[in-house]
């Protein structure tokens, strides 16, 4: 029981005594390791090669004009689109284009491929965005903006890192406002190409709609009240006419029958109260005698010339010409009454020959009549009422001559828009269909003409530059410094390796040992303390075998020190070079 | 001789001084009379200078010390085991060679002998690779290989150091089948004969590595107990397990024996400091 106790004993109770003596034990490896480690991380942390990093810091700035007043058409947030220039920049062609301007990586392009090369150049470029805490005008919360961005360039040489990172941040400028004023002029040119074909579509829909109003003569739904109206009117003003019509009949009747009542002429009376024949009664008194006493009488009978001469005188006053159809009256009637006497008298009694001789005459007094152009009977009522009643009977009838008319057309016009009404049902849905149509085009087209002016105002937002837009506010420096390595904090870190190097080592070391090594471990094999633990007694030889050794080995080291020197001097580089490469790598002048 | 004579004197009042005591402890040899003071007349005497004592780390050649003391131990804790069984007849080995056998042997047996009641009797064993004589700074000598191939008689092989009633048996010349050799019934009567010679006497056996021959298996019958020697730092816990339990069946091992404690840690100012 009691070995079983101490063994646990002896476990619990490691303490720095033991430890002490594990490093005792195992100084050299742990020395080994350590310096391994010591020189490895020195060499290391002198002979990486430095990286200059160049930077460029880019502000992204609100556009100018206030957001309210006009809206940019670019709305995407400003770290994804520079991701999205960050994608254009960095595509094969224009990076290669970069690579060949600057030469760059001359000694990898002769062994690798083109491929490789810009893996490594992108992986040289960092772009790195910087975000500012801000608090949501609209929503009130706090959020991240990003308000700029850097992109840097790492390189073996200051220079080509200052002129890369220049050229990178040129092409990054350049990209954007490229990218920017592109989205603009395309939002507009869209916008423009939409109405373009939204205005021909309302051309078109305007040009069947007038084609269909024309056919529709009228009878369009809007015109309905209007035709209604109009109806009404003019069934109104038909009444009236046929009212006014009905009252003219009325007083054309009366005046005729007052007209018939009444003689034309008015007798003038002469002293002796017998009646004077005005010229045109003396005229046809005279005809009607001189048929009769050119048929007894020899035309050159100085009573017919008489006569003659009378009635011609009388037509010239009166402008009566003789009446043809009194004299054919008389031709008519002489005719019977020769018919009439050669019944009875025979054919050569000479009242027959009397009556042949009349109609003779007749007849060729009617052709001279014919002959001349027929005058009117020039009949000049002179009574006064007479003339009065048949003006006023005159313009009755002209009058209702008027309204006869206009009530024709009255009823015409009537008639017409009582058609159109009945037609205006039939017509009314496809009008309506045409009609809407014309009216959410024209709706649509106007919102896209006032959208265009908006996407017209942001573009020219974008040509003058006063949108958001990127400036440079610290422009790719030459940098005077190495980037990388911090060879300080590599040789501070192989500090620390070499010093966990060296326990590691000892650890390893003392795990792997299966030695014997204390009294314990004896007791745990055979359950029993030694019977004596025997210390070490060194002899002379020994002491003096110790002694060489230790000489032996710090000779061995200083001449692989003086080695390693020579030999860097004399192939690598001249050691005071490296030295003074050495101080200026860590930053001692 | 003077020198002998006069740690003989001293050996005597120490024991005068310790008789009590020490006839008290020794319950199985309650009889432990002085021995008559031997006087190596056919033993062959070697008076080996202080110096090569000391070269050879043997404790005869130093004063108190941790050293000193450490074999001091080591003999009390065989003497208290041995003589409660009645045993005088021990081998000593290790798993591994060059762990510290002879080395320990010889102490062991210098040590021993300081008690001027005992007298010791050490036989190098090692008949592959015997090495006492050199501890004594000895040329080859004819030894055991001798006794049992060639008949010399054991009178004229025995030395006497020149401490107390140290005698040694040296090896002789290397013997191709040693196992072979130790188990011949010469050499076992010879270890019968050796046993029951002398009263008080010890003798010790050096005898090869335990791992590396079969001579300690085939040996360890005719031994009484076995000391197992481990070198710190050297001897592997595995060997340690396996040699225990390789002669668990033949021979009760007396115990262990750390040796060379603090080798591994010695600078030469350390060891300056020692010398």
């Amino acid at each position: 029981m009691a070995d079983h106790r101490r063994p646990q004993e002896s476990e619990s109770t490691v303490n720095l005594r033991d430890y002490l003596t594990v490093f005792q034990r195992r100084k050299t490896v742990i020395f080994f390791a350590a310096s391994v480690l010591l020189c490895l991380s020195v060499t290391a942390a002198v002979l990486w090669p430095a990286t200059y990093k160049s930077t460029a810091t880019i502000l992204i700035e609100e556009q100018e004009v206030p957001a309210e007043l006009v809206h940019s058409t670019i709305t995407s947030f400003a770290d994804q689109r520079i991701e999205m220039i960050k994608q254009q920049v960095m595509s094969r062609s224009s990076l290669w284009k970069v690579v060949e301007q600057y030469d760059l990586y001359s000694g990898m392009r002769r062994n690798s491929t083109t491929e490789d090369v810009i893996k490594r150049f992108i992986k040289d470029i960092e772009v790195e965005v910087i975000s500012a805490d801000v608090i949501d005008k609209r929503t009130q919360h706090a959020t991240k903006a990003t308000i700029a961005f850097t992109v840097s360039y790492n390189s073996g040489m200051p220079e080509t890192a200052q002129r890369v990172a220049n050229e990178l941040t040129t092409l990054f400028l350049g990209e954007n406002l490229k990218s920017r004023e592109r989205q603009a002029q395309e939002t507009t040119t869209f916008l423009k190409q939409e109405a373009e074909n939204l205005g021909q579509h309302i051309e078109e829909i305007e040009a069947k709609l007038a084609k269909f109003k024309q056919r529709a003569n009228g009878a369009l739904p809007e015109l309905m009240p209007l035709n209604l109206q109009l109806m009404n009117q003019a069934d109104r003003e038909l009444m009236d006419l046929d009212q006014q019509i009905r009252s003219l009949e009325e007083r054309k009747t009366y005046l005729e029958g007052e007209l018939a009542t009444i003689k034309p002429n008015t007798p003038i009376m002469s002293v002796t109260g017998e009646r004077i024949l005005d010229s045109l009664e003396r005229l046809r008194a005279l005809r009607a005698e001189y048929a009769g006493n050119a048929a007894t009488f020899s035309p050159d009978h100085p009573d017919i010339i008489k006569m003659k001469q009378e009635i011609a005188a009388l037509e010239r006053e009166t402008g009566m010409k003789p009446e043809s159809e009194e004299i054919a009256k008389q031709v008519i009637d002489a005719r019977a009454g020769l018919a009439t006497l050669t019944d009875r008298l025979g054919q050569d009694h000479p009242d027959v020959l009397q009556a042949k001789r009349t109609i003779a005459g007749l007849e060729r007094e009617l052709r001279r009549i014919g002959s001349t152009a027929t005058s009117k009977l020039l009949q000049r009522p002179e009574n006064p009422a007479y003339i009065n009643i048949q003006a006023q009977l005159n313009s009755a009838v002209s009058s209702l001559e008027a309204l006869k008319t206009s009530r024709m057309s009255v009823k015409k016009r009537l008639q017409d828009y009582a058609k159109r009404i009945e037609r205006t049902p039939e017509i009314e849905p496809d009008y309506l269909v045409l009609t809407r149509d014309r009216d959410t085009s024209a709706q649509k087209y106007q919102d896209i003409r006032s959208r265009l002016l908006e996407a017209k105002v942001s573009e020219g937002l974008e040509v003058q530059r006063k949108g958001e837009r990127f400036s440079l506010i610290d422009p790719p420096g030459l940098p005077e410094s190495p980037e990388k390595p911090n060879r300080k904090a590599i040789v501070l870190l192989g500090c620390i390796l070499a010093l966990a190097g060296g326990v590691g080592a000892a650890a390893l070391a003392e795990h792997l040992d299966h030695s014997i090594r204390t009294p314990e471990q004896l007791l745990r094999v055979t359950q029993a303390f030694p019977l004596a633990v025997i210390p070490y007694m060194p002899n002379r030889a020994d002491l003096a075998c110790a002694l060489r050794r230790r000489s032996r080995m710090r000779l061995g080291g200083l001449g692989a020190i003086a080695l390693l020197l020579l030999l860097c001097h004399l192939f690598w580089t001249p050691l005071d070079v490296v030295w003074y490469a050495t101080l200026r790598r860590f930053g001692i002048e | 001789m003077e020198w002998f004579q006069a740690a003989l004197d001293r050996y005597k009042q120490q024991h005068q001084s310790q008789n009590r005591p020490s006839s008290r402890s020794a319950r199985s040899q309650p009889m432990r009379a002085v021995p008559a003071t031997i006087v190596y007349t056919r033993t062959r005497s070697v008076q080996v200078p202080e110096s090569v004592l000391r070269e050879q780390r043997i404790l005869a050649g130093f004063d108190a010390g941790p050293f000193v003391d450490a074999f001091k131990i080591l003999r009390t804790q065989i003497l208290h085991r041995v003589r409660e069984k009645g045993w005088n007849v021990i081998g000593v080995t290790s798993p591994g060679a060059g762990e510290g056998k002879t080395f320990t042997a010889v102490n062991l047996a210098a040590s021993l002998v300081m008690d001027v009641t005992q007298s010791v009797l050490l036989v190098d064993a090692n008949l592959r690779h015997p090495t006492v004589h050199e501890m004594f700074d000895l040329k080859s000598c004819r030894g055991l290989a001798d006794y049992l191939l060639d008949d010399v008689p054991i009178e004229q092989l025995l030395i006497n150091p020149g401490i107390g009633r140290f005698v040694f048996l040296p090896g002789g010349h290397a013997v191709s089948h040693s196992a072979e050799a130790l188990t011949s019934p010469k050499m076992i009567a010879l270890v019968e004969e050796f046993k029951h010679r002398y009263q008080s006497r010890m003798i010790l056996f050096d005898l090869p590595p335990l791992l590396e021959a079969s001579d300690v298996l085939a040996f360890a019958p005719y031994l009484d107990a076995l000391l197992l020697v481990v070198q710190e730092g050297r001897t592997k816990v595995e060997d340690v397990e396996r040699s225990l339990a390789l002669v668990k069946q033949a021979v009760p091992v007396l115990g262990t024996v750390v040796n060379k404690i603090g080798y591994s840690t010695a600078t030469p100012d350390g060891m300056k400091k020692i010398l």
